[in-house]
């Protein structure tokens, strides 16, 4: 990590943790107000008065019709994923399949084209499952690491066979988790929008690609804004269960790895193998123009990720360590929202207020969702800290000793590796940024699915390559700042 | 300093946590608070370090109340249940985090944690160990020696040694009251094990349902406990042969229907024999009566206790129980007379056996 980096992350997070002892209910409800209003209200309602205005009908035929092929889409693959994850989180530890969930969309996407299928259902299947299944997987081995061992030992010496013990006992103890796997890998395959542009090449239509043309290319906000209220719809109670399966997967700390199960191993290589056909293409083509006009991309890009990803790192670990249980809802709703909904909504209430789009704006359109995944983080490595604070304070310590000498320490390694994941969240970042970017793509995942969509076969897979191995530098940075 | 507990009433989502608890604690003294699950001892201890707010009454140390004093400012300090060590600090760090707190630096500090360590048995290959390389009775030690470690007027424990094994929880409890009673700290000590509670406390008191059932020298409250609640939570009982009262099981004495009972076995039997050095004389020479109440049953069951031998004997449909110091002469299904000193009988209005 370069030390200016890790200054700033330093004072970020200590400078906020000094400031809001716990508890201090008063100040954590002007922040919940301040999120709510920042993060949920400007951007609905720059929507909803964009929506106010005359202009085209809706076409609700239409869009029932993407909405049902769209829901039918996510389901099947909903189902697919959830099938395949079991035997993936019984092979691969929870490091490896971060790994794979944090590779860009984008970079799987182009990876599925890379590996010779045509653009279609085939490969906006294998380029979202290369990332939901890993994702499922995680999830799931979290709740497999308490799994009841003596009840199923109970079962066992009771005579229930294999089957029959993971029908009475295994499948009551994952429902959650699949449950909570359901949501994620349901809500991501609705507001996908860079898959389906990318591999879908017009033959796949989400909720997300249709709310991103009924804004880029028809400028039609009342179609936007009725888009938007059914991924609102369905958030609320996504963001709710997204709350419940982050405390079940902090309470799973204490567990034990599953027994391994070699099979799963086949699963990961078919997730890997988007990223592996990039690899030939990547070195083979010559360097060209496409490369050049990344490149000039790439510094304003890594400035606004890595801007981005440290304050979210700081904000995620307050309030994964302070802020009351019952808020976690609120602050995980912008996950339950897909990019693309936070970058219509920034876009057309950006228009409204006489915001161009740019920088700036993709800064503030990735903010709360890069701020909702270091929450999460932060509540399931947090979590049972409390007691911690207790002693501290039983001990003597005030808020700025407990800052000083408990907090930090415990919340640097884990605030350091949140930014990591925040960074290589927003790096790989093209279904906000396509809104928020402006003409031409100002920032590099939206630079490259332009070019991917011109055609351009040498910096596209190299380019693609790079932003699929961004997570992997970064688990390596993550592992050296492990041994220090 | 005197501890002062005032008309403590805490609840939380309208169910009463604490009723109106008042309690005068003496200087010095070991205090142990008993009661089941949910009775408000762990509250009322949360409450004494500042950690949860009370929402009537007051705590007073030496006449001076505590209840606008932060946790952090109250020279209190807390071994908790699962002992919150520090995770990040190594053992001797987390000795020296009170210290620090107070200004301690240097040599001074170094060895005023290696005496610490050195009391509560660790010795000096324990000092750069984090909390999770250490077993379960190191981390109690370790978690003694931290909260020792800020100099505290008065120390609380709750549950400390609910998580270790029999034998272990025997000798840190040992060390427990002699580390305590070497500094002359005043000890208020949350527990469900009355055997733990009647080792340690110089006074008991005795929670159910958040109010104070009962307050007293250990001994006493189990001679004579106010309540059959309160007799229970402190051992078991067993009814009265053929009446209404209660008996410790180790006040019914056994013998073969022909012969005279046997010796009183309550003294000799009486929980943990440690404990008999702080019972007055007086208590101990109760006298035997010459004509002791007797019934005749017949034996259900005998087991085996380890230290303790204990008898199932039937009288009239009625199971009761005897506990004897040595194996008893007599097998399941024999004739017995059971015979008991009517002045141990326990007797609580409303409560007949």
């Amino acid at each position: 990590m370069p030390p200016a980096f890790r200054t700033l992350t330093t004072a970020a997070i200590f400078a906020t943790l000094a400031a809001v002892p716990r508890p201090h209910p008063p100040l954590w409800l002007v922040g919940l107000a301040v999120w709510a209003i920042a993060a949920l209200a400007i951007p609905a309602a720059g929507l909803v008065l964009a929506a106010a205005e005359s202009g085209a009908p809706v076409m609700l035929p239409a869009l029932l019709a993407i909405t049902a092929d769209s829901l039918l889409l996510a389901a099947g693959l909903t189902a697919l994923a959830l099938a395949l994850a079991y035997p993936l989180a019984r092979a691969v530890t929870a490091p490896w399949l971060l790994l794979f969930v944090m590779i860009a969309p984008l970079a799987r996407a182009i990876g599925a084209l890379a590996l010779g299928m045509s653009p279609g259902t085939g490969s906006v299947a294998l380029a979202r499952l290369a990332g939901d299944v890993p994702l499922a997987a995680l999830l799931l081995r979290a709740r497999l690491r308490t799994r009841p061992r003596s009840w199923l030992d109970a079962a066992a010496d009771l005579g229930a066979g294999p089957w029959r013990r993971f029908v009475v006992v295994e499948w009551p103890h994952l429902r959650p988790a699949y449950l909570l796997a359901a949501v994620c890998i349901g809500l991501l395959a609705l507001g996908d929008a860079t898959i389906a542009a990318v591999a879908g090449g017009g033959k796949r239509y989400t909720l997300g690609l249709a709310l991103r043309e009924a804004v880029l290319l028809d400028a039609h906000p009342r179609r936007a804004a009725a888009i938007a209220a059914i991924f609102a719809a369905i958030a609320l109670p996504s963001a709710w269960a997204l709350a419940r399966g982050l405390r079940a997967a902090g309470r799973s700390r204490e567990g034990r790895d599953p027994p391994p199960a070699r099979a799963g191993l086949a699963i990961l290589a078919v997730c890997a193998a988007p990223i592996a056909a990039l690899v030939v293409p990547a070195v083979t083509w010559p360097l060209g123009q496409g490369d050049a006009l990344l490149l000039r991309q790439l510094p304003a890009t890594l400035a606004g990720a890595g801007a981005s990803a440290v304050l979210a790192a700081a904000i995620g670990c307050v309030t994964g360590l302070a802020a009351p249980p019952r808020w976690s809802p609120a602050l995980l709703l912008p996950l339950a929202l897909p990019p693309a909904v936070y970058g219509a909504a920034w876009l057309v209430t950006a228009q409204q207020l006489g915001w161009g789009p740019g920088s700036g704006l993709t800064f503030v359109t990735l903010l709360p969702g890069q701020v909702a995944i270091a929450h999460a983080g932060a509540t399931a490595a947090f979590a049972g800290a409390g007691r911690l604070a207790d002693a501290a304070r039983d001990l003597g310590a005030g808020p700025a000793a407990r800052a000083r000498w408990l907090w930090w320490p415990l919340a640097w390694p884990i605030g350091a590796a949140l930014a990591l994941v925040a960074f290589a969240l927003a790096i790989g970042d093209a279904g906000a940024a396509a809104f928020t970017s402006g003409p031409g793509g100002s920032t590099l995942a939206v630079g490259l699915e332009i070019l991917g969509r011109g055609g351009d076969l040498g910096a596209v897979p190299r380019w693609a390559l790079g932003l699929g191995l961004v997570p992997l530098l970064a688990a390596a940075l993550a592992a050296l700042l492990r041994r220090r | 300093m005197t501890l002062s507990l005032r008309a403590l009433t805490k609840s939380y989502a309208g169910r009463l946590a604490l009723a109106d608890v008042g309690v005068e604690l003496p200087a010095g003294g070991y205090t142990c608070l008993m009661g089941a699950s949910g009775s408000g001892k762990t509250t009322l201890l949360r409450i004494v370090a500042g950690l949860e707010r009370q929402d009537r009454g007051s705590v007073l140390l030496d006449g001076r109340p505590l209840d606008d004093l932060p946790a952090e400012r109250r020279p209190v300090h807390t071994l908790f249940q699962d002992y919150a060590l520090f995770p990040h600090l190594g053992a001797a760090d987390n000795v020296a985090f009170a210290p620090r707190l107070l200004g301690v630096r240097g040599p001074e500090l170094t060895a005023r944690v290696r005496a610490l360590l050195a009391d509560v048995g660790l010795d000096m290959s324990f000092e750069t160990r984090r909390p999770a390389a250490m077993s379960g009775g190191e981390q109690q030690r370790l978690a003694l020696a931290r909260a020792l470690a800020g100099e505290p007027r008065w120390l609380l424990l709750d549950e400390p040694l609910a998580a270790l094994d029999r034998p272990l929880r025997a000798g840190l409890r040992r060390l427990l009251r002699a580390v305590t009673r070497r500094r002359g700290l005043g000890c208020l000590h949350v527990t469900h094990d009355p055997e733990e509670a009647l080792a340690l406390a110089d006074r008991l008191l005795v929670f159910g349902d958040g109010r104070l059932l009962a307050s007293g020298a250990p001994a006493e409250l189990y001679a004579a406990p106010p309540s059959l609640a309160v007799a229970r939570l402190l051992g078991e009982v067993t009814p009265e042969p053929g009446g209404d009262g209660w008996l410790r099981p180790e006040h019914l004495r056994l013998c073969p229907p022909d012969r005279p009972p046997l010796q009183d076995m309550s003294l000799g039997t009486y929980p943990n024999r440690h404990v008999l050095s702080d019972m007055s004389q007086e208590s101990l020479s109760v006298p035997l009566p010459s004509e002791p109440a007797r019934a005749s049953g017949t034996v259900g069951a005998v087991a085996c206790l380890g230290d303790r031998w204990e008898v199932e004997v039937e009288i009239g449909g009625r199971v009761h129980l005897s506990r004897i110091g040595g194996a008893p002469a007599c097998a399941p299904g024999q004739a017995v007379v059971v015979a008991w000193d009517p002045a141990r009988v326990l007797r609580f209005a409303g409560q007949p056996a």
